[in-house]
């Protein structure tokens, strides 16, 4: 062995305690830094993979007043559009003001909802809820809602939570001037 | 008649140059060494020869002037060179020994053989300053002279063209000292290869071939030695 190798080799052992925190130090800073060099294309791929299940739409053209089956058409015959999905959307307020809802017939094709507990809404009275609303409300409740022109119901019995890729964020799903302003959590029906 | 092996021709090493506080440690140095000559570097604390040995053993550049050694200008060179020349043919012997300590004193020396071109085995180093039972010491458990041995026995076997001692015996008593002058003394008459030997004691000036003196920084005499008295005679 050469001697600069014999030197250090013995320097080493004669401080094995010392040698072994630094080294552990050492390990601690790179854990961290290979870790967050590691999350950016991780929760790249995470999100990738989700909207990959769930067939997240391109785009989604809103309309308050509605599209006409003409417009419809049109929009399929488009040859850069691969799918059209149709959907109503309303946003509704419970009865007791404390949750702003942005219900939505269930698309089937595209952006589908991905079930967590419970089971679609089959009937016309039963909806699913977002998970941000999972503390609130529990399966086999019913949910009352303030009068809307949009829904024939006033209250819907609960029958699963879901999450959707449209409506990833926990709160603040978008902005509204029922409630208090903010839209806290999408519902299926 | 011996060829010329060392010449210093107009040698200045100058710090802070054209500052009130310049100091010149040396100062227009010129002297020749002859092949196989022991030399002896004599003056007080501060007079410069520490600084002309380290300029001998391309340890450090000088401000002015050449250094021939062996035909080639060492003056000239850049430090890859100078560190290129002092690995293979210097050997320097430290006042303080600078030994490592994590390695054993025969290992002190096996370093020899990794640095030098055509190194002495070390075994027989360690024989020649007579330190054949303290080969497997480390230099803490070793008394000073025997630490200073060692230091010379890491040199000799690198087998130099230059040797090169800076106050060897400066920590060393009277017949410590006198061992290890006898080592170099034996060493210019058994391989006819040059040591240079800087000291404060003037009274060690009879054993060397060719004696110089420095005083601040300059030189104050430069005197051939036609007879000289072995190191065993000496009394200091």
């Amino acid at each position: 062995m050469s001697k600069i190798n014999l030197n250090t080799l013995r320097e080493l052992k004669s401080s094995k305690a010392r040698f072994f925190s630094v080294t552990l130090l050492l390990a601690l800073a790179v854990f961290i830094f290979a870790g967050l060099k590691a999350t950016t294309p991780d929760m790249n791929q995470t999100m990738r993979s989700e909207y990959d299940k769930t067939n997240l739409a391109d785009a989604q053209l809103n309309n308050s007043l509605g599209f006409t089956g003409s417009e419809i058409e049109s929009i399929q015959k488009n040859k850069n559009i691969k799918s059209v999905s149709k959907s109503f959307q309303t946003i509704a307020v419970t009865s007791n003001n404390k949750h702003a809802i942005n219900i939505i017939s269930n698309p089937e094709k595209l952006s589908k909802f991905t079930i967590t507990k419970g089971r679609e809404p089959k009937k016309d009275n039963e909806i699913i809820l977002g998970e941000q609303l999972r503390g609130d409300y529990n399966i086999g409740q019913q949910i009352k809602i303030k009068h809307n022109d949009d829904l024939k119901q006033k209250q819907y019995k609960i029958v699963g939570f879901a999450t959707s890729s449209v409506y990833m964020k926990k709160s603040n799903l978008g902005q509204t001037n029922l409630g208090d302003g903010q839209i806290d959590a999408f519902a299926g029906v | 008649m011996s060829e010329e092996f060392i010449r210093l021709s107009h040698v200045s090493k100058i710090y802070n140059a054209h500052q009130d506080n310049e100091v010149r440690a040396n100062d227009d140095l010129n002297f020749n060494i002859k092949r196989g000559e022991l030399t002896v570097i004599v003056g007080s604390s501060g007079a410069g020869k520490s600084t002309l040995l380290n300029t001998l053993g391309g340890m450090d550049s000088v401000s002015e002037g050449e250094v021939w050694v062996n035909g080639i200008d060492i003056a000239k060179f850049s430090e890859k060179k100078r560190t290129t020349y002092r690995r293979r043919d210097i050997g320097f012997v430290f006042q303080f020994y600078n030994l490592i300590p994590n390695l054993t004193a025969l290992e002190n020396v096996e370093l020899a053989n990794e640095i030098a071109k055509d190194p002495l085995d070390a075994k027989k180093a360690m024989k020649s300053v007579g330190l054949e039972k303290r080969m497997d010491n480390f230099p803490p458990q070793m008394s000073g002279g025997e630490q200073q041995r060692v230091a010379v026995a890491r040199a000799i076997a690198k087998n130099p063209a230059l040797l090169l001692a800076d106050e060897p015996t400066g920590a060393l008593d009277y017949h410590t000292g006198k061992k290890i002058l006898k080592i170099f003394q034996d060493y210019v008459h058994d391989t006819g290869k040059n040591v240079v030997i800087v000291t404060h004691n003037s009274l060690i000036k009879p054993m060397a071939d060719h004696v110089i003196e420095v005083v601040d920084g300059k030189i104050k005499s430069d005197v051939i030695n036609d007879h000289k008295t072995p190191v065993e005679d000496l009394e200091w």
